[in-house]
């Protein structure tokens, strides 16, 4: 209403008149029965994102359903960008916000998009790079003078065991192993069974294990990341991941 | 003196029982308090996007070994244990809640209830770090489950899994430094408001931003959560 009245003076503060251009709205005040019904409805989602996430072990492991890996990552995102979407609208009041807030917010995601993009598309095509130059690279990743700081850890019967493998070369997996067999005075056959109490490996959970040939086996990566394959020497047959030709490898 | 203290008029006469948030003068080159109010927020804004951003880099590298390790990173996932995860984030949710309910009270003038709201978030805080420590690092820590070369445990399930567990330590542990960050500037906050009634319905600037970094610590674990924990 005082958009056309000349202002009486010049106000150094503000000497293009904004505060004459319109109201402020004021703040929006949210009710407490919308943030009590955003909540219930996380928990909910909560509790749905681990039901769906059980009930898809179950299936796997105890029906014997085959269920692509793509189905969990999906079923979980989705979930949880629901329960982020409501987070950002109504507890962070975006929704009621000036929109120059929500630009801030999309230029997040779209920088995001951009990292995993970027770094996607290098990792997954530096194969063809090494294969085109691959009589010159150097590959890394042996640990060759790494220094492992070492450390007492407490056994799975309670005893405490120095591990200590100073200067290494070669996978830590493997040098751990050596290192607690020795410290621990245990055979192999020993080592292995405790490895499998370890890692929770019962008769029932062979899917746990049968997963690991969806790994797929790629060339050229940089020497932090490690070439070789994942293996432990003298891995007994029934715990050793399946050999990728199995699934038709060839990769 | 703190900073009401120091921003209240001169004219005010000494010993007046006006509450902080009546008191408040926005700075002398802002023309009223509400376009400090909109500054400050937009600043803000600015400054969480930049903490996205930090998230981002972790769940890239998240996402890029889990491309290179799918089986590392699933029998990684299988030593955690979804009871704990899925509590912390009931922990989180509740908190993120009462944070907007005491920023409502503020808006009401609802003194009492500003203050029950910012306590229950902060023991939501600390409920959240403790069960962390108490029930995940320590146990893991002491079996030699560790991040990369610290790894020490002699039974690896798969000879990449340090590599889960240094993004599992590295994205929880950047993400519970934030859950003590966010504990302290609500802590702050609960001060200045049982000291000097410092928020109220024309002034509450520092309570919304505490507040909106708090919530942004609830998004977070709302997909570290799933990743961590729910994907095998």
């Amino acid at each position: 209403m005082h958009a056309h009245t000349a202002p009486s003076s010049f106000d150094p503060v503000d000497p293009h008149n904004f505060s004459e251009l319109g109201e402020h709205h004021g703040h929006h005040i949210t009710p407490w029965q919308t943030l009590l019904g955003v909540l219930l409805a996380l928990l909910f989602f909560t509790g749905l994102t681990v039901f769906t996430a059980q009930a898809e072990t179950y299936l796997i492991s105890d029906m014997g359903w085959h269920i692509p890996n793509w189905v969990n990552i999906a079923i979980a995102m989705s979930i949880a960008t629901v329960k982020a979407l409501l987070v950002i609208a109504i507890f962070m009041a975006l929704k009621y916000e000036n929109p120059l807030y929500t630009v801030v917010f999309l230029f997040c995601i779209f920088a995001f998009a951009l990292f995993l993009g970027l770094t996607g598309m290098d990792l997954d095509n530096r194969g063809r790079v090494y294969a085109w130059k691959q009589e010159s690279i150097n590959f890394g990743g042996t640990g060759v003078n790494v220094q492992h700081p070492g450390g007492t850890i407490i056994d799975y019967d309670g005893k405490k065991i120095e591990m200590k493998l100073g200067g290494f070369s070669g996978s830590l997996a493997q040098n751990l192993k050596d290192a607690y067999i020795k410290a621990a005075g245990i055979t192999e056959d020993e080592y292995w069974r405790r490895w499998a109490e370890a890692n929770h490996i019962h008769e029932h959970d062979e899917h746990l294990l049968s997963s690991a040939n969806r790994s797929l086996r790629r060339t050229g990566l940089s020497g932090a990341l490690d070439l070789s394959e994942p293996t432990i020497e003298h891995m007994p047959p029934e715990y050793a991941p399946e050999s990728a030709d199995d699934h038709g490898g060839g990769h | 003196m703190t900073t009401i203290d120091h921003r209240s008029t001169p004219h005010e006469p000494a010993g007046t029982a006006l509450p902080g948030w009546k008191r408040y003068v926005p700075a002398s080159h802002f023309r009223t308090a509400e376009d400090e109010f909109d500054a400050c927020k937009l600043g803000f804004w600015l400054f969480l996007a930049t903490e996205v951003l930090l998230f981002a880099g972790l769940f890239c590298a998240y996402a890029m070994f889990r491309m290179l390790y799918p089986e590392a990173f699933a029998v990684g996932s299988h030593h955690l244990d979804v009871r704990w995860g899925g509590l912390n984030t009931v922990v989180l949710l509740i908190s993120s809640f009462t944070v907007a309910m005491s920023i409502r009270c503020a808006q009401l003038d609802n003194q009492k209830w500003l203050r029950i709201n910012l306590v229950i978030t902060i023991l939501c805080a600390f409920a959240f770090f403790f069960i962390k420590l108490a029930f995940e690092y320590i146990p893991k820590w002491t079996h030699g489950i560790r991040p990369g070369v610290l790894y020490t445990n002699p039974f690896p399930g798969h000879p990449q899994e340090p590599t889960w567990w240094s993004v599992y330590y590295g994205a929880t542990g950047v993400h519970a430094l934030h859950v003590l960050i966010g504990a302290s500037l609500l802590g702050w906050c609960l001060y200045r408001s049982v000291r000097h009634k410092a928020y109220g319905p024309t002034h509450y600037t520092m309570l919304e931003n505490a507040g909106l970094y708090w919530h942004l610590v609830d998004l977070i674990w709302i997909f570290l959560f799933p990743l961590l924990y729910l994907i095998h």
